[in-house]
């Protein structure tokens, strides 16, 4: 079965990314394994000198659990089965490593839709996982 | 200090950076140490802890400018914020960190606070001192600035620096100029300074910021390339939640 990777962080944008990607689910000739993956951004040191690791690990579990709900509901309404990950560090870099790693067949992704500005500044998620994946990439818009 | 010199306004922007990067970890590091006592306990915790984070302040600030015109202090401080700014770039540690607290007690909470506290006020109140360049004025606006950041901040500063990671490089680096400001700045140094070696009044701030960026930058490299020496598999934080998957 293929397994889909499909990142989210329960934003409108992402919560609309999996809006679409039900709509498309019938490009498949069978219902794909779909494993939900919520990335959050690492503390800083400073935090961390005060902080046990266990506090940490269990404050980015409850985030990306909050993370995660929306698409999950978006799913079971869909009457889609799902599995959900959590993992801490930089976004784009994460997604790959997981895909990799746990060898995803496809990487599913919306673009986070931060304007031409902001976008040009950052760098979009989307576009540096493009760059970076070596599974492919399906970027629903 | 003028209020239309640009000195003033540069001094205004720097304290007003600072109390948001230290003042807003500050917050983070309170509302984290609480975060798993029953509401009640919590609500008193990070009153406590944000009091004693403001009260802290208002003390050491009322020190702060006589303390700094003693010899070497100033250098002292310096190293200080030296050290505040490389750490700020470190990325989370795999393992270890410091396990002050692991509790879920009022009493861990309490002291994760208090350290927390300490040090933060601490550091906030050097770097204001440092920035304000002896000006009393200034110091009382650092302050100011500083308690609806610590009070309301702490979402707020985490959202941002999530969305705009280069706010903490920035925080840093500027933590590395005042560092670099203060050492030609103290008491033994100043008249040298001034009258031999001028340059280094822009030179030493400017390396001092480079210093910390640069340092921060490559030990957060350095950990980095240990974790994927490693070859640390990816830790998924949601593994015990999972539901099975229905067949």
């Amino acid at each position: 079965m293929l397994k889909i990777l499909l990142p989210v962080d329960g934003s409108d944008t992402s919560n609309k990314a999996v809006v679409d990607f039900i709509k498309l689910l019938g490009w498949y000739r069978e219902t794909p394994e779909i494993h939900l993956l919520n990335i959050q951004l690492p503390l800083h040191g400073e935090i961390c000198m005060f902080i046990g690791k266990e506090n940490i690990a269990q404050y980015h579990q409850e985030e990306g659990l909050k993370g995660l709900q929306a698409a999950r509901d978006l799913l079971e309404l869909a009457g889609i089965a799902c599995q959900f990950h959590i993992v801490v560090g930089d976004p784009a870099e994460m997604i790959v490593r997981y895909a990799a790693e746990k060898q995803c067949s496809q990487i599913v992704i919306g673009p986070r839709g931060l304007g031409a500005v902001k976008g040009l500044l950052l760098g979009s998620v989307a576009s540096k996982v493009m760059q970076l994946s070596i599974v492919p990439v399906l970027l629903v818009k | 200090m003028d209020i239309a010199s640009p000195e003033f306004w540069v001094a205004v922007v720097q304290i007003i950076a600072i109390d948001i990067v230290l003042g807003g970890d500050n917050a983070v590091v309170i509302a984290l140490a609480s975060r798993r006592l029953p509401e009640k306990q919590r609500n008193q915790a990070i009153f406590w802890g944000v009091f004693g984070a403001i009260g802290l302040r208002v003390v050491l600030i009322f020190f702060a400018l006589t303390l700094l015109a003693i010899p070497f202090l100033k250098i002292v401080g310096a190293l200080l914020l030296l050290w505040i700014g490389v750490k700020l770039l470190q990325p989370e540690p795999e393992d270890g960190g410091h396990e002050i607290d692991a509790s879920t007690t009022l009493l861990g909470a309490i002291k994760t606070i208090i350290i927390a506290d300490a040090v933060m006020s601490l550091d906030n109140v050097i770097a204001i001192a440092g920035a304000a360049k002896d000006s009393i004025g200034l110091v009382i606006f650092g302050l100011l600035v500083s308690v609806p950041i610590i009070v309301w901040g702490s979402k707020l500063v985490m959202k941002l620096m999530d969305r705009f990671p280069m706010t903490i490089v920035i925080g840093a680096g500027l933590l590395g100029w005042i560092a670099g400001d203060m050492t030609v700045t103290d008491a033994v140094t100043k008249e040298w300074v001034r009258s031999s070696m001028p340059l280094l009044q822009w030179v030493a701030p400017a390396a001092g910021a480079l210093l910390v960026v640069m340092l921060g930058k490559w030990l957060a490299a350095q950990a980095s390339a240990r974790m994927a020496a490693k070859a640390v598999p990816i830790i998924d934080l949601a593994e015990k939640e999972q539901r099975p998957p229905q067949p």
